[in-house]
């Protein structure tokens, strides 16, 4: 078994800061040190780091800590949760282009609760689940948005995403003109 | 609860630009938000609440993705459409006419009149339209007599309003066909590479299958070719085509009294008499009798749906040896629930989704309803 010799693998943010998987979210339970494989599938929820680790072996990273050039220290445990709560969901195969399309907007409820963030957090997360390859987690993250703008004015979506409304009234009234077919579907 | 908290949430600017977070987001994101959007509404809002949101929502991708997942029915050849916007209102303007006027015939037809004899009546109707030339036909059986209709229709305002229709009409008599007996009891469009206009298939109640050109000219209605068991004597005679259904233009499955043939179209003009490849004899058997065959998106998987069986859903597969066939279960446990008797199924009712929209190859769901009122 290689993962014998894997101790830990750790992740260091864009802020420089260094996170080990697997502690952030209280993992060890007294006496009960988690084991190395634990890490590993919480960490391989990440298809980018996944395959890094493939790439360098584990003789390649040793006890290095693997940067992360694109998210900070909150972001990236944030994610971390996600990953750790997920840890043994079935893999999804790679090419399932379908997945992203399945229609269903349900979230499952830990998922809902995770995503109860503030606006900046929650983009911060779509774009570091994308940067790393968290299908679905980025998923969850698009629901949420869409479940944020489903059912609103366009006035309320711009309350809600604090947009600026850049039309001048006649141009506004042309759009919506325009868009008149839309209305009740 | 199942809601998100949507008051509005206070948004940290992390640039000092004008743009917020939702604006700023890579396309391919936003795109993956959108396609959690469910209605065209929640899409032209979103368009309407910046000039960027509007620039990004009306990209031509955007509008692609939500005609294609919304109406997963329809098999939309992504190459040849050039306003995907304008495709999707159209489709969303269609399927809002279908949910209004299927309110206002209930309102407009009493109690039903219990049928005494006969057929329940199939609309007989088929429909084609090229997207790429705008080009529209609707045939349909009218007695013995069939029927098409012609329309161009542009993409454009301007190009359908200059938009004519051309009619066609096929007399039965004059082709030998009675008024009853050889009335046209179902019709599909087909597409074969060796003819440059459609051809039609018309079943008809006396068991004739033909295959007749759908040309707007002369050549309307001449047979190519005729679909059935031939030369043998001894066999029993078809008839009463139940329904046909067309896999990639070229395997027909055609329900007939006999149980279900499965044909397989000409390539070229010199063909005018088809056997079938096969046929599932169910008459041999029993009393049943096969009333829909449909294809599940795949050359070798059939659903079929019986009368007079106590299985009255069925899965055919094709294999190079024969038939297996494989009776399909309604759920026990909805059975127990509502009590519900023995009901027997909507013949017509058979429909293969998709589970998943523009997906290709088989797929494992059928949709059917039942007389018991279960879907």
């Amino acid at each position: 078994m290689s993962d014998a010799k894997l101790q830990k693998i750790l992740l260091q943010s864009n802020d420089g800061v260094t996170i080990d998987v697997g502690k952030s979210p209280p993992l060890d339970i007294g006496f009960w040190r988690t084991p190395p494989s634990l890490y590993r599938a919480v960490a391989e929820r990440s298809v980018l780091i996944r395959n890094m680790l493939e790439d360098l072996g584990d003789e390649g990273i040793g006890n290095q800590a693997i940067p992360i050039p694109n998210v900070n220290e909150a972001v990236l445990k944030k994610v971390i949760e996600w990953c750790d709560h997920h840890r043994n969901d079935p893999v999804q195969p790679a090419d399932e282009e379908a997945d992203t399309r399945k229609k269903t907007t349900d979230i499952e409820e830990w998922d809902q609760k995770f995503m109860q963030v503030d606006q900046e957090m929650l983009f911060e997360v779509i774009l570091a689940a994308n940067y790393l390859d968290i299908k679905p987690l980025l998923d969850v993250g698009c629901k949420t948005v869409a479940n944020m703008i489903k059912g609103k004015s366009p006035e309320e979506i711009r309350k809600t995403f604090n947009i600026t409304n850049d039309f001048t009234p006649e141009e506004e009234e042309h759009i919506r003109r325009e868009n008149e077919w839309a209305e009740d579907r | 609860m199942t809601t998100i908290p949507t008051t509005p949430l206070p948004v940290a600017m992390a640039d000092a630009g004008d743009s917020t977070a939702l604006e700023r987001l890579p396309s391919e994101l936003l795109l993956g938000i959108l396609k959690n959007l469910e209605t065209a509404r929640d899409m032209s809002s979103l368009a309407c609440a910046s000039k960027e949101l509007k620039r990004r929502v009306d990209s031509s991708a955007a509008w692609r993705d939500f005609a294609q997942s919304k109406f997963p029915l329809l098999t939309i050849p992504s190459e040849s459409v050039r306003d995907w916007k304008a495709l999707a209102r159209s489709l969303t303007y269609q399927s809002r006419c279908w949910d209004r006027r299927s309110i206002r015939y209930t309102g407009m037809f009493g109690p039903q009149q219990p049928q005494t004899k006969g057929l329940v009546f199939q609309p007989v109707v088929a429909v084609d339209y090229d997207i790429e030339s705008g080009r529209e036909v609707v045939v349909w059986g009218a007695g013995e007599d069939i029927v098409a209709r012609y329309r161009k229709r542009g993409a454009t305002q301007a190009q359908a309003q200059q938009s004519s229709a051309d009619w066609r009409q096929l007399l039965g008599a004059e082709h030998g066909f009675r008024a009853g007996v050889d009335d046209v009891t179902t019709m599909d469009i087909v597409k074969l590479p060796h003819l440059k206009a459609p051809a039609m298939l018309a079943g008809r109640d006396s068991g004739d299958l033909s295959l007749l050109s759908l040309q707007p000219d002369q050549s309307f209605g001449q047979l190519h070719a005729n679909l059935g068991p031939q030369g043998t004597t001894e066999s029993p005679k078809q008839s009463t085509i139940m329904s046909v259904d067309v896999f990639n233009d070229n395997l027909v499955a055609a329900c007939t009294n006999l149980g279900v043939a499965i044909y397989r179209l000409p390539s070229d003009d010199n063909t005018t008499a088809i056997p079938p490849i096969d046929v599932y004899d169910v008459l041999s058997a029993t009393t049943q009798q096969a009333y829909n065959a449909k294809w599940m998106g795949g050359d070798n998987l059939l659903a079929v749906a019986l009368r007079g069986t106590i299985d009255p859903l069925r899965y055919l597969t094709v294999t190079p040896t024969g038939w297996t066939v494989e009776a399909a279960a309604k759920n026990a446990q909805v059975i127990e629930q509502f009590d519900l008797k023995q009901g027997s199924i909507l013949a017509n009712s058979l429909q293969p989704v998709r589970q998943f929209p523009g997906m290709k190859g088989p797929t494992p769901l059928l949709l059917s309803s039942w007389k018991d009122g279960t879907v």
